[in-house]
């Protein structure tokens, strides 16, 4: 049985907290580009992809669990957006609505992809791991193992609860569900890591 | 218990979010160019894409199927409890008519010796020794 690695304490490229202080955070600059897109200016597309790429692919790959997917769904949000500009301008906050409409495509995608074949999570399992060094390396390839046996709904709460850092009220809101069951959700979620995690030491 | 959470919370803590692919950017940006270029989604169009406009129209149908479904057989078992009402009503009526349609029986002694085994015989005189009785049609 692999050795649990030394808990990681300084912040690495592609933590949560990177994420969280980002660019992600800064409302007044997502409304604006929301605004000159709905204003009809195609330019504004390449700085909202460096903007929402990495946590839209996030929300989508650990929706999906395959990068394939996850890829899809992002192309596709981004061409919702080009479809829907004109009512870009509406939009109250375009952090939450990118997240709803990643989730949903998310769900179709995963949808669409049963109906074709059944692809377990478990065949990626190091998809999400980033290779910053072999301690993290290790830990995120079995986290993703880990994962990889919840449902899709508890991952993604998960990933928007942890990875995200989104309170249990914003990941209702995003995904369209009660706080209450966002939170049990997510609750049930961890359980059952703490299950499995207890039953692989 | 306190070690596994903290394992937990450092195992999701490690995946963070991943990066996307290098290729993904301009595949992406080239598909929203392309469909920005494009005029703006009509409304049938958008109707037809829309996941929840789809999901009511399917939600339509069935409830009309259902609703169509329901009225016939309802209908049906309506008509079949109405059935045994009008043959009451008939049946209070019908003394009525049993009483217009109906013969009057025989009266025991004409009917003739042997009539009850198939042998016909002449019909039975009436004893002598007892008075004719009248018939009341006086006509």
């Amino acid at each position: 049985m692999e050795a649990v690695a030394p808990l990681m304490t300084e912040v690495l490229p592609g933590t949560p907290e990177e994420a969280r202080t980002g660019a992600w955070d800064d409302a007044s600059g997502w409304v604006d580009l929301f605004r000159d897109l709905a204003a009809g200016d195609p330019e504004r597309l390449g700085p909202l992809y460096d903007m929402a790429s990495r946590r839209l692919y996030g929300l989508a790959l650990w929706r999906t669990g395959s990068r394939e997917l996850a890829a899809d769904v992002v192309q596709e949000v981004f061409v919702r957006i080009a479809q829907c500009r004109d009512r870009l301008g509406e939009v109250r906050d375009p952090r939450w609505w990118l997240l709803s409409v990643t989730h949903r495509l998310a769900v179709d995608a995963v949808r669409r992809a049963a109906r074709r074949h059944a692809e377990p999570i478990e065949e990626h399992a190091d998809l999400a791991a980033e290779p910053v060094d072999n301690g993290r390396a290790v830990d995120a390839r079995r986290a993703w193992a880990l994962l990889g046996r919840l449902s899709a709904k508890q991952r993604e709460v998960v990933y928007l609860h942890d990875a995200a850092g989104m309170s249990h009220a914003e990941i209702g809101r995003c995904l369209g569900i009660p706080t209450f069951t966002a939170a049990s959700r997510y609750r049930l979620a961890l359980h059952a890591l703490r299950g499995l995690l207890g039953s692989t030491k | 218990m306190t070690d596994l959470h903290d394992n937990v919370n450092r195992l999701i803590r490690a995946l963070g979010d991943p990066e996307p692919p290098q290729r993904l950017r301009g595949r992406t940006l080239a598909c929203a160019q392309a469909a920005w270029a494009r005029p703006a989604a009509d409304r049938w169009l958008a109707l037809w894409e829309s996941r929840p406009l789809r999901l009511a129209w399917v939600g339509a149908v069935i409830a009309l199927v259902v609703a169509n479904v329901a009225v016939r057989t309802f209908a049906h078992a309506s008509r079949l409890a109405r059935a045994p009402s009008v043959a009451s009503s008939l049946a209070a009526r019908g003394n009525e008519l049993q009483g217009v349609v109906a013969l009057p029986r025989l009266r025991a002694e004409y009917v003739a010796i042997g009539a009850a085994s198939g042998n016909a015989t002449a019909p039975r005189v009436p004893n002598s020794t007892q008075p004719l009785q009248r018939s009341e049609d006086k006509s």
